[in-house]
């Protein structure tokens, strides 16, 4: 296709052929195969990841994983916080006790973020290989873009709810470190926290045509007093009800009041619900 | 007393996921109550909730959430499942306050087709 159309533009303009149409002929270019890299396997399409639990809390059975695969959980358990930061957990499960809840950023139309959208499945994900590049498009947040291309992380990234990845492949594994994340996001539904410190180091292993394995683990000193794992279980969706990515745009009809602190804690509404 | 409230907080919350945008900690999700002969007012299929208003027979009004459109409809739910006027069975977690809304769990359409999945 590359090349027809650089020789139809061409001969439409009679002219020495014009810069574009030197651009190499061969696509994807020498060394670099269509997923990427050399030999990295195909897991280009839409995949359905599973939901992060908490050990010993048994889930209603329409509120669990969306295809009703299995929870899976974060490792150690408890998580191993630090006092300061086991303050805020005590602060948000009390409110949650109460009906109310402390630090829900998705309530407050912003993007769930990295980690929660690697592990904590509810919508279905788009995964694209191109050269240099793999791109997680997922529900709720900026697409995740993983830069295969030996770039390093940018020096003065702002911290935001996606981060920076960059990663390689060896074998069937893609190995991915994300930076340069804010501490608005939560690691699941449970709005467990993480400092701006974290380093989310994450592997996308294929172990089989239709499975992944994303296993995660968190360094964040200034909340863990130790790193935290999981390995979240994504299956390939091929039936049709799957195939259409969510439309997940908050501001077309959020009726969750919420303050600017991401709390849904009264402040004269109905604790975050709107009554018709 | 410590542990047990922990231990509902944390029901609450995991029990959430088919929300996803927000906490689900307003929606007590141990419960479920039956609405019947509820009248339907608006059934909204948008992002980032879908929300059914409806009327009980003595007048009571209620508000109903449901997840996205495509966790939705993946449970059975259409943009043209619910149509002004008819009457359906509603079943919720209903709010914690005690106010008239909860999260939907199922409908019942007026033909018997149950959408969604019944929690109990």
């Amino acid at each position: 296709m590359r090349t027809s159309l650089t020789a139809v533009a061409a001969l439409a303009i009679f002219a020495p052929l014009p810069a574009f149409a030197q651009e190499p002929e061969i696509w994807p270019p020498p060394g670099v195969s269509f997923h990427g890299d050399p030999a990295s396997p195909d897991i280009s399409g839409v995949w359905l990841g599973s939901k992060t639990g908490i050990p010993g809390v048994k889930s209603a059975p329409n509120r669990g994983s969306a295809d009703g695969s299995p929870e899976t959980f974060w490792a150690p358990w408890p998580l191993p916080y630090r006092p300061s930061y086991q303050q805020i957990v005590d602060a948000r499960n009390k409110a949650l006790g109460e009906g109310r809840a402390l630090g829900d950023n998705g309530a407050q139309c912003l993007p769930l973020g990295i980690p929660r959208l690697l592990v904590a499945k509810v919508y279905p994900d788009e995964i694209v290989q191109t050269p240099g590049q793999v791109t997680f498009f997922t529900f709720g947040a900026f697409p995740i873009i993983i830069w295969t291309d030996g770039r390093p992380h940018p020096g003065d990234l702002k911290p935001s709810f996606t981060g920076h990845s960059v990663g390689y492949w060896v074998g069937d594994t893609l190995y991915v470190e994300t930076v340069g994340l804010n501490n608005r996001t939560t690691l699941e539904h449970n709005l467990s926290p993480h400092s701006d410190k974290l380093t989310v180091d994450w592997t996308v292993r294929r172990v089989a045509k239709d499975m992944l394995h994303i296993h995660v683990t968190l360094y964040d000193d200034e909340a863990f007093s130790e790193p935290v794992t999981t390995t979240n279980i994504w299956r390939r969706k091929t039936d049709p009800r799957w195939q259409v990515l969510d439309d997940g745009s908050c501001f077309e009809n959020n009726r969750t009041n919420v303050d600017a602190e991401g709390n849904t804690d009264g402040a004269g509404n109905t604790e975050g619900f709107v009554k018709f | 007393m410590k542990a047990r409230l922990i231990i509902a907080a944390l029901a609450a919350a995991v029990a959430g996921p088919a929300m996803a945008h927000h906490s689900f900690a307003m929606f007590d999700t141990t419960r479920e109550i039956e609405l019947s002969n509820m009248t339907i007012v608006e059934w909204q299929w948008t992002s980032p909730h879908t929300w059914l208003f409806a009327v009980a027979p003595n007048g009571d009004r209620y508000s109903l959430e449901g997840g996205n459109p495509g966790l939705m409809r993946r449970q059975g739910f259409t943009k043209g499942s619910m149509q002004p006027r008819m009457r359906v069975t509603v079943y919720m977690a209903p709010l914690r306050n005690g106010q008239k809304g909860g999260a939907i769990n199922a409908v019942v359409l007026p033909g018997g087709r149950m959408l969604g999945e019944r929690k109990r």
